[in-house]
């Protein structure tokens, strides 16, 4: 038992959840049996995983494999015994995530087996189930980076559907990495622009967690604009008055040909959305919750009432939340319905219940009908492994045309289901997230209703009738909850956000002289290079530039700024991993241009932020004189909140209980 | 129709009034005649044609008198079964050589290890075959073929085969891997060790 518990202590270092699970499971383990060289093997499925006469011999044929192709990371499906997995790491191989598929054999091993060394390696990663293959993709490796998917002949005979499940979800949240990638070099710009864009609308709208606890015990339904909401939404009618209904702002059109307006609309876009408005009396019967990024132009519609969530994934949302007078940074996977979810649970709502949650394409559709979509046709070649989209958008004279890499989920019914990146980014964050919910004791039940497309695993699935008749009684006082909540909130604190942007100006100040200085060394190293070739005087300069960058760190911390260059953050990363292939010249005159390029950056992002810093403060000061005369004083900055109840985890986009890098700029 | 009949190049007198011998008892009469000379019959030439594989063939219950000709050309037995032993070895190599691509190939799940497979399990089975033949073949003529009766090999050899065979229906590759290269390879080495002469031509 010793061993046993010295692996589960390794194992518990990165991954709680697994050790937990190990240290309290009764059932049956695998019985390991000797080797003619002395070490282990076994048999599972009437069939030996490892050599009954040399294992490491066996172990090193396949590390060899493996060494010949290139790859940052490799995704071994099985540990077995642990050969492969030593032998990978003596071989300097040493950023590997295994997945082993039967807890019977990774019980009987690590009795038996230590180790435990090699488990508490920093990026040796061991995950015990489906999900955790998609949170540990998401949570080590880059999306630059190269992953290598191996097996052993055994592990892949005795566990194909297994087998074939691992494939495809590290497939699709490597493809996810890679989306997060694009997502943050084309939007971060925009969404820091429309952060202070927002400056003047943040303090006229509640924060969305005025409603914290408010709706405890009151179901929620989330309605998102799958193919299949046609089959359920005229039964939405009945839960009028007696629960909550938050529809993603795709949702809202086609659930009004049903005869229903949604209580809330949730909409987070960068841009403007004018074409999912009706601009009738429907509107002015909805509310909108808003991110603090989303477009400017959003928080000029005309509804009801509108609330604002912040996100943790923003430099100047986390710095700032607590003081607009928000505790409560929303966890999302990416798209609206996800944020409506956390958002739901922080309310208190239970059960929550999803509709119209396909993630996966329908007949011939992407989303239900009755929306922006005049007509759809979708081909999906199935040989290619591509789909085909060609739509009518309402706002378009032409036909929109896209084409995707299809990617495939299990279907309700257990056949896959043709899906696409972002639908399969949203599966991914909804099956991580309910299991750090149950992790965490949270008994809310997460149900899905959509009555069609991907099956979610921790959701409970069931018709939208089942759920009315189950949970749909009582009426709820929506419109009176939310005025206490309105009257209630937490007023913001001007004066903490005037300081923090002055002090953003000087950060911007300093940043700004010392990228110049940069730029002035990298120029007169340059010449000197161009000169002499690489000399031991380009030593000085370079030591120069490096002093000059630590205090250019120092001043800058985690400035808002950093963001504004994540493309170039990414590209340098990209030029690291090819710097190996360059001779000492190249690699120093690589470096240089790299230094001059992201220095005139900063430079140029340092000029264009201070103006509008200027602005912001002004306006700032504006509020604050409005807000001084309407009697709205300043509060107490109260701390952000810790999320027991839900699964934010507040650094990231992601969620999980594997974490591993952080997503920083 | 007569037929004429040649061995190595000699028309013989055959009689087959009635026409109806088959070439079977042809051929067995013409062995039991060359027995005592330590000769037997290796090529057959019908109407001019080879047959290759003679011994199997059909025409063999056919009457003679189908056929215009038959041409038989001998061979020593002492020749024919020095041949056959280089013919085993030439087998053995080939297993030697094969075994250990194929035992790779199945510890990693190569597609090509079935057919490399197929190949080595094959040549095991020719080479059980042929050493029976031989030891059989070469008893009536008091040959002296191998050092030592290569019996307790083909015993051995049949039981791995055996154990393959077993391996390869419940799709252990790993365990087919171990048997070829643990077991069958040291064993065909020892058997060519201690049963084999260096020069057998």
């Amino acid at each position: 038992m010793e061993i046993f518990k010295k692996n589960c202590s390794a194992i518990e270092t990165k991954n709680k959840e697994l050790a937990a699970r190990l240290l309290a499971r009764e059932g049956a383990s695998v019985e390991l049996e000797p080797t003619r060289s002395d070490d282990f093997t076994f048999k599972y499925g009437g069939i030996y995983f490892h050599s009954r006469y040399d294992p490491w011999k066996e172990a090193l044929l396949q590390a060899e494999e493996i060494m010949e192709r290139k790859s940052d990371w490799v995704m071994l499906f099985g540990l077995g015994c642990g050969y492969l997995l030593r032998t990978l790491i003596e071989k300097k191989k040493e950023k590997v995530i295994v997945f082993e598929p039967s807890m019977e054999i990774l019980t009987g091993v690590l009795k038996k087996i230590d180790l435990s060394d090699c488990l508490r390696k920093e990026h040796i990663v061991l995950v015990g189930d489906l999900i955790q293959v998609a949170e540990a993709v998401r949570g080590y490796p880059e999306g630059h980076d190269d992953i290598l998917s191996y097996k052993t002949v055994s592990y892949s005979s005795n566990f194909p559907r297994e087998l074939q499940e691992f494939t495809n979800r590290i497939f699709n949240a490597h493809i996810t990495n890679q989306v997060g990638i694009k997502t943050d070099i084309e939007s971060r710009l925009i969404w820091i622009e429309n952060y202070f864009d927002n400056i003047g609308h943040l303090p006229e709208y509640p924060p969305l967690d005025s409603l914290r606890d408010r709706l405890k015990g009151v179901p929620l339904v989330i309605v998102g604009a799958g193919p299949s909401l046609k089959k359920n939404a005229g039964l939405l009618k009945e839960f009028k008055g007696k629960a909550v209904i938050v529809a993603a702002i795709t949702a809202y059109k086609p659930l009004l040909k049903y005869g229903v307006v949604p209580d809330f609309i949730i909409a987070s876009e960068k841009v403007d959305l004018p074409e999912y408005f009706t601009y009738g009396e429907e509107d002015m019967n909805t509310r909108l919750i808003l991110a603090e990024i989303s477009h400017t132009d959003m928080f000029s519609r005309e509804v009801k009432d509108k609330f604002v969530f912040f996100n943790p994934y923003m430099y100047l949302s986390a710095q700032h939340a607590r003081l607009w007078g928000s505790a409560y940074m929303l966890s999302s996977g990416g798209s609206v319905t996800t944020a409506a979810l956390d958002a739901g649970i922080m309310f208190g709502c239970d059960p929550v219940v999803f509709i119209g949650q396909d993630l996966c394409f329908g007949e011939n559709e992407t989303h239900a009908p009755g929306g922006v979509y005049i007509s759809q046709d979708v081909k999906i070649d199935r040989e290619k492994g591509t789909v085909s989209i060609e739509e009518d958008y309402v706002t378009l004279k032409e036909k929109a045309r896209s084409c995707f890499n299809l990617q495939w989920l299990k279907g309700l019914n257990g056949k896959p289901v043709p899906s696409k990146f972002d639908w399969v980014t949203f599966h991914q964050w909804f099956e991580s997230y309910i299991g750090i919910l149950k992790q965490r004791g949270n008994t809310v039940k997460v149900i899905n209703a959509t009555e069609g497309g991907a099956y979610i695993e921790g959701m409970e699935h069931t018709t939208l009738k089942d759920v009315l008749d189950r949970y749909v009684h009582k009426e709820v006082d929506l419109d009176g909850v939310i005025s206490t909540a309105v009257t209630d909130r937490r007023a913001v604190d001007y004066d903490g956000l005037i300081a923090s942007f002055e002090d953003m100006q000087r950060v911007l100040k300093n940043m700004n002289g010392i990228a110049a200085v940069v730029l002035k060394e990298v120029r007169a190293a340059k010449r000197l290079f161009e000169k002499n070739g690489l000399s031991p005087e380009l030593r000085k300069n370079a030591d120069r530039i490096k002093r000059l960058e630590e205090r250019l760190f120092d001043a800058g911390g985690s400035s808002f700024i950093w963001e504004s260059l994540v493309e170039n953050t990414y590209n340098l990363k990209s030029d690291l991993r090819d710097d190996a292939e360059r001779n000492d010249s190249g690699r120093f005159k690589k470096a240089l241009d790299d230094i001059r390029a992201s220095y005139t950056k900063i430079v140029a992002m340092c000029r264009k932020y201070r103006p509008v810093l200027d602005k912001t403060i002004k306006t700032l000061k504006q509020s604050r004189s409005s807000a001084s005369a309407t009697g709205n004083g300043c509060c107490s900055p109260s701390g952000v909140h810790q999320c027991d109840d839900c699964a934010c985890t507040h650094d990231s986009h992601g969620t999980g209980a594997i974490r591993g890098k952080r997503r920083a700029v | 129709m007569m037929t004429d009949i040649y061995l190595d190049g000699k028309k013989l007198d055959v009689e087959d009034a009635e026409g109806t011998s088959t070439v079977k008892e042809l051929v067995d009469a013409l062995e039991k005649e060359l027995l005592e000379l330590r000769l037997c019959i290796m090529d057959m030439r019908v109407n001019g044609e080879r047959l290759s594989e003679w011994r199997n063939d059909p025409i063999l219950h056919k009457p003679i008198s189908e056929y215009s000709d038959f041409r038989f050309t001998t061979v020593q037995v002492e020749v024919l079964a020095h041949g056959g032993v280089e013919t085993l070895r030439e087998y053995i190599r080939f297993i030697q050589d094969n075994i250990p691509a194929c035992s790779t190939d199945l510890r990693m799940g190569r597609k090509s290890a079935e057919g490399l497979f197929a190949s080595v399990f094959e040549g095991l089975i020719e080479v059980l075959k042929t050493m029976d033949a031989l030891t059989k073949g070469v008893g009536r003529y008091d040959i002296d073929l191998f050092k030592q009766t290569p019996a307790v090999y083909c015993k051995s050899l049949m039981e791995r085969l055996e154990e393959l065979n077993s391996a390869r229906s419940s799709n252990d590759m790993v365990l087919m891997a171990d048997i070829l290269e643990y077991e069958l390879a040291p064993l065909i080495t020892e058997m060519e060790e201690k049963v084999f002469r260096r020069h057998t031509a």
